[in-house]
Formats: C-alpha cells, structure tokens, sequence
C-alpha cells in the first residue's frame, strides 16, 4: 500500500514537471494579450489555466523597476536630483509605450542604479510634455544635473538600441 | 470589495472600442432605469484600477478586453464577449449558443473569440487612435481599402507609419 502510495506520489510529480507551462511574454506589439504556450504541447491552455497563469504573472510584476513621477514630483526626483536620469514620456494607451515597456524594464534591470528611469504620463501631466516639446510618444529624455542632455524616441525599440539611447548621452 | 455588477473596461482611447462601448452602455439600460452592467474607460490610473481589482495591470486592459464579474473573476477577450451577450437584454437570446458544445469543443464560443482577435487587429482600418501599426496580415487590406476608396473619390483612415526607434543626438529643447 505504501509503495502504491509512493508510486503515485512519483506520477504525479512526473506529470507536474512535463506538464510545466513556460510563459512567453511577447506581450503587447499593438493589442495582443500575453500568449501562454505549454513546453510540451504547442497548443494555447484552457481559460481556466491561461488566468492561473495570468494571475501569477499579475503578482509578479508587483516590483516596479520604473516609478512614475508626476508634475508634482518632477522637480525634486528629476530636475533636483543627481546622477543620470532617464524619463520616459509616455502614456498607458499608446500600443508603442506598451511595445516599449518590457524592453525599457529590461534595460532599467541592465543599468540598475546607474541611471533612474521614471515614467511621466502625458495624459496626466500635459504641461511637463509642453514643458519638454514632446511630439510622439514614447520618447526618452535623459536628464543630468537636472538638464535634459539626450533624446530618444520611435516605436519599434530593441534592447540594444535602448540601451545605447539610455547610456550614451550620459558617456559624451 | 465586491462589485455590485459586471465592469466591462474599454479603451477609451479608440474609436471602434468607444462606438462599441457606447453601443453596449445604451442596451444595458434596464426596464425600471438601473443597469445590467457598468461601462468604464480604462483611463490613465493604474492605481485605480488596482483599487477595482487587486492585481489588475492597466498594460494588460490595455491589451484585451476584461469584464470584471461580481463573483472576483475576470473575463477576457472572446469570453468577456459572450458574457456581455449574456448580460444585455437585447441579445440575451441568442447567447446560449455559446454554451453550446459540440464533440468536447464550444464552436461558437470558438468563432466568437475568432471574430474578437480579427476586430481587434483590424481596429487601425477603423480608425482607433492607439492601436499603433497594424499587423501584417491586415496590411494587404488597408491598401485594398484605399484602392477602393481613391476609386470611389473618398480618402481612407491614414494609418499610422512604423518609423525606426531613433536616437536624436540634440536635444529639442
């Protein structure tokens, strides 16, 4: 009876590592929701499994790499403080801000405390976007001793561009 | 905090989710002047949406519909479709046929969430707003649409251009 019991305890934590679901977070080009596919099968899941994972993914992204700064605090987080700082104009409607979110997280875990990045909404804040001439969204401003000294933006980013568009401004 | 009815968020920065949007708020009127369901834009807050529902990232309202029900859980895309169909009183009729299962499989469900992906990729022909660049496949179909519309003397919805990611060595400023 224990060996049965043991025996089933094996399955099942056999079925549970094939069965693993692997997350592919090509979230967010234009309008598509995040896309599950299961490392075994190349099939989608079921709702009930694909909002399990949804709800996972929502408790993951809880740390925030990026912190939203408002007109209010525009001057003591970015003008006032030192180092280098890059601010992203953006706006959470804009498909091209969502394109750039993962990719902007990403380099925000690259250059760690190098640069702060904070996020201004410009449906929010219209008079910092006044205040900076933005024209499209996203756009990148990097900021040092509270002067903006480089500028970025377009809608179609990759890592490596991002990167360079973040750092370089500050290496000149 | 419980809801006291469904919530269905759209983007109100679209102009085909907004015309639907409207549409679905007009029909949720009941008889006696209440509501089946409440219609909100997404808005700019995401702590708001947060206070709505615990866990809710407003990058991912942005990305699909959700229909957040009374009981906590949360319907998306094709799914949240079919609920608002079951929810309206004008096509409450015919919402049963998406419970409807065939060999294991539900196929109006299935075309449901079929026509939602193909309105949603298409909604740059329409004209929304934010949508960004349309997808390949619907390419083809915006330059058959302006065809059509130069033959008959009419301008088409200009798409948006997908310019590079560019790094601009002066600032404007």
């Amino acid at each position: 009876m224990i060996g049965l019991k043991r025996n089933d305890t094996f399955r099942v934590i056999f079925l549970a590592t094939q069965n693993r679901w692997k997350e592919t977070s090509n979230r967010c080009q234009s309008h598509k929701a995040t896309r599950f596919t299961c490392a075994n099968k190349s099939r989608d899941h079921s709702n009930a499994d694909r909002k399990n994972i949804y709800m996972k993914r929502q408790n993951f992204q809880t740390v925030e790499l990026i912190q939203t700064a408002t007109a209010r605090e525009f001057n003591n987080l970015v003008l006032e403080a030192e180092g280098p700082i890059a601010v992203e104009f953006m706006s959470y409607s804009c498909a091209y801000c969502q394109a750039l979110e993962p990719v902007l997280q990403l380099v925000a875990e690259k250059v760690g405390t190098q640069v702060k990045i904070f996020r201004v909404n410009i449906a929010v804040d219209p008079e910092l976007a006044a205040r900076y001439r933005i024209e499209a969204t996203p756009t990148l401003v990097m900021f040092l001793s509270g002067q903006p000294i480089g500028r970025a933006e377009g809608p179609h980013p990759n890592f490596s561009t991002l990167l360079a568009a973040v750092i370089e401004p500050f290496q000149s | 905090m419980p809801l006291p009815q469904p919530v269905l968020l759209f983007n109100d920065e679209c102009g085909v989710c907004r015309h639907i949007a409207h549409w679905v708020k007009q029909s949720a009127y009941g008889p006696s002047g209440g509501t089946f369901l409440i219609v909100r834009p997404i808005g700019e807050d995401p702590q708001a949406l947060q206070t709505l529902r615990p866990g809710l990232n407003i990058w991912d309202a942005y990305a699909t519909i959700h229909l957040l029900m009374p009981d906590g859980t949360l319907k998306l895309g094709g799914e949240a479709c079919a609920e608002v169909f079951r929810i309206l009183p004008n096509t409450r009729w015919f919402a049963w046929l998406f419970n409807l299962g065939l060999f294991g499989f539900r196929p109006f469900q299935l075309l449901l969430n079929l026509g939602y992906l193909i309105l949603a990729d298409t909604r740059p022909l329409f004209g929304c707003e934010s949508c960004g660049t349309p997808k390949g496949w619907v390419r083809p179909f915006a330059a058959a649409i302006k065809w059509i519309s130069r033959l008959f003397g009419k301008k088409a919805v200009p798409l948006p251009r997908a310019t590079s990611f560019a790094s601009l060595s002066k600032p404007k400023i």
